[in-house]
Formats: C-alpha cells, sequence, structure tokens
C-alpha cells in the first residue's frame, strides 16, 4: 500500500517504510540499560519519553516496555545486533511491524488536532518537544510523540489503522479550526 | 470526570482512559480456607460514601495496575501509589489525615 496524505489546516500522511520492536524488559536493570547501549548507542529514554538514535526511536511504555521504531531498511540489522546485545538476559524481543501502523501530523495547530481526539494535555508546557505518551484516539489505543513544534508521530493498531485516519482527516479538515 | 495521576508512567489519566478494578487492598481466601472467608473474599466488598480505596489499572497508557485513596462523594482523590504494597503508604495516610481528621476504612486508619 503506497504512503496516503490528507491535506486540511494540519497534514495527515501515513508512513508505511517503518519497522518496530516491541522490547519487554526490566529496564531498571543495569545488564539491559548496557545492552541496549551496545546494540543501538543511546541511553533509555525516561519515563513519558522518547530517546533517538539516528533514524531509530526508542519510546518508553512502561516500566517494563520499550518501542523500537526504524526505517525497514535499517530493521534487520537493527534486530540482529539488538538480539545478540540481550542474549542471555530475561528479556522479550518481538518484531510487531506487521501489527502496527504510523502516521505523521504536520502544520502549526498540530497540537489543536491532537487535542480534538486524545483525552491529553497538548500545551507545551505539558507535553514538550521530545515527549511520549500512550493514549487514546476517540475510540482506540494509540501513542503520541512530540517530535517537533509542527511535527506529530503517532502509532495505533494496523487493525484501526483506516479508523485513525479517518478520524484524524476529518479532525485536520479545512474548516474544522478551533482558533481562528 | 475523575482524573488519576498514574504512579508508574506518572501521567495524568482521565476516567476513559482508565479501567475501574474495585475495591483495594483484599485479602485472598483460596484453597482450604473457610466458606465464610471464601465468599467475603468474592462478594464482600466495600461500598462507603466517602473515603475509598480503590485499583485502577492505566488501560490507555502504561498498562499498569495502580491503587488510589479517593472521596466516592466528593470525586476528592487524596492519593495516587503503586500496587506492590499490602496497606497505603504513610504519604497517603497523612494526606487523608489532613483532610479528614481520625479517619477509618477496614483495618486502616
Ligand atoms: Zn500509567
Amino acid at each position: 500500500m503506497p504512503n496516503r496524505e490528507f491535506q486540511g489546516y494540519v497534514n495527515v500522511s501515513q508512513i508505511m517504510d517503518q519497522s518496530m520492536f516491541t522490547l519487554r524488559a526490566n529496564l531498571a536493570s543495569t545488564k539491559i540499560k548496557a545492552a541496549l547501549k551496545l546494540a543501538m548507542s543511546v541511553a533509555l529514554p525516561k519515563p513519558g519519553a522518547c530517546a533517538t538514535a539516528g533514524a531509530c526511536t526508542l519510546a518508553w511504555m512502561s516500566p517494563d516496555e520499550l518501542l523500537i521504531i526504524a526505517p525497514s531498511a535499517e530493521a534487520q540489522k537493527l534486530y540482529s545486533s539488538l538480539d545478540t546485545a540481550l542474549s542471555g538476559l530475561h528479556v522479550l524481543l518481538e518484531d510487531v511491524s506487521d501489527a502496527r501502523a504510523k502516521f505523521i501530523l504536520t502544520g502549526a495547530h498540530v497540537r489543536e488536532v491532537l487535542a480534538k481526539l486524545a483525552p491529553m494535555d497538548t500545551h507545551p508546557a505539558q507535553f514538550p518537544v521530545g515527549s511520549f505518551n500512550r493514549t487514546r484516539f476517540a475510540q482506540v489505543a494509540g501513542a503520541v510523540f512530540m517530535e517537533k513544534d509542527d511535527m506529530i508521530s503517532l502509532i495505533c493498531f494496523r487493525s484501526v489503522q483506516d479508523y485513525v485516519f479517518a478520524l484524524f482527516s476529518a479532525a485536520a479538515a479545512h474548516g474544522s479550526e478551533v482558533f481562528q | 470526570m475523575l482524573i488519576l495521576n498514574c504512579p508508574y508512567c506518572g501521567r495524568d489519566k482521565d476516567e476513559t482512559e482508565l479501567a475501574a478494578g474495585g475495591e483495594a487492598h483484599l485479602t485472598r481466601f483460596g484453597p482450604g480456607s473457610s466458606d465464610q472467608d471464601f465468599e467475603g473474599y468474592l462478594f464482600g466488598r466495600a461500598n462507603p460514601k466517602g473515603l475509598h480505596f480503590e485499583r485502577w489499572r492505566c488501560a490507555a497508557g502504561c498498562g499498569k495496575w495502580f491503587h488510589a485513596a479517593r472521596c466516592t462523594a466528593t470525586l476528592e482523590v487524596f492519593g495516587t501509589y503503586k500496587a506492590q504494597t499490602l496497606e497505603p503508604p504513610r504519604v497517603i495516610k497523612d494526606a487523608i489525615t489532613a483532610k479528614r481528621p481520625g479517619w477509618s476504612w477496614r483495618n486502616f486508619s
């Protein structure tokens, strides 16, 4: 399926060439931290935040879960190096690329469009650039990365990708601005 | 709208992102226990108008179960705390005492 896009007062586009891994592990463990540092040369993100290593993103999902997002072209190599670095430790590393969908919102009013659909405070003081939050988009679970002041990435399950695309397209449509 | 702060991910979550888990601090009575204890464990629940201790899950969030001390009448939240405890931590008890001196709930006070 090609990338699809909606152009409104905020643009919504689906990103197809992304791979995602779920890592379940005790993130407080020094051995796990060291293994991740070795494989990705990046420190663990703090709760409610994400960390960037080159084109890859690590998101803090819960005290025992990380989401790793990488361009599909680099995914196989990254998976192997993670698998090697974590071998022998009590972890679960799973390729969930086919289970998830990723969207990007761009535009000056991305915070407003997100605020229409997720029960979270999108004010810059509460959700600064670099923040990550798991929440819901209307009726389905999802996650939000505040990438830049005018760019937000969204993750949801692939089974609800059409719903989420339609949802954000409607919220971003011209004429639906909250503040003129 | 009830808003609770999840002690695992640190986020303020509104009621629609949470799953209610009923009364907190239940003692499990399983095989070998008396019929009366087992029945109490399965069905006996406090239903106070006022201070209550409850379990909640950060469902559209980090997924963890946590505990909350709140008032069922005013919806005032005294605090939330992690579930790996057998009784409310001192800081929660103190927060309740500040607002409701002389409070008691089940075996706690
Ligand atoms: Zn949480």
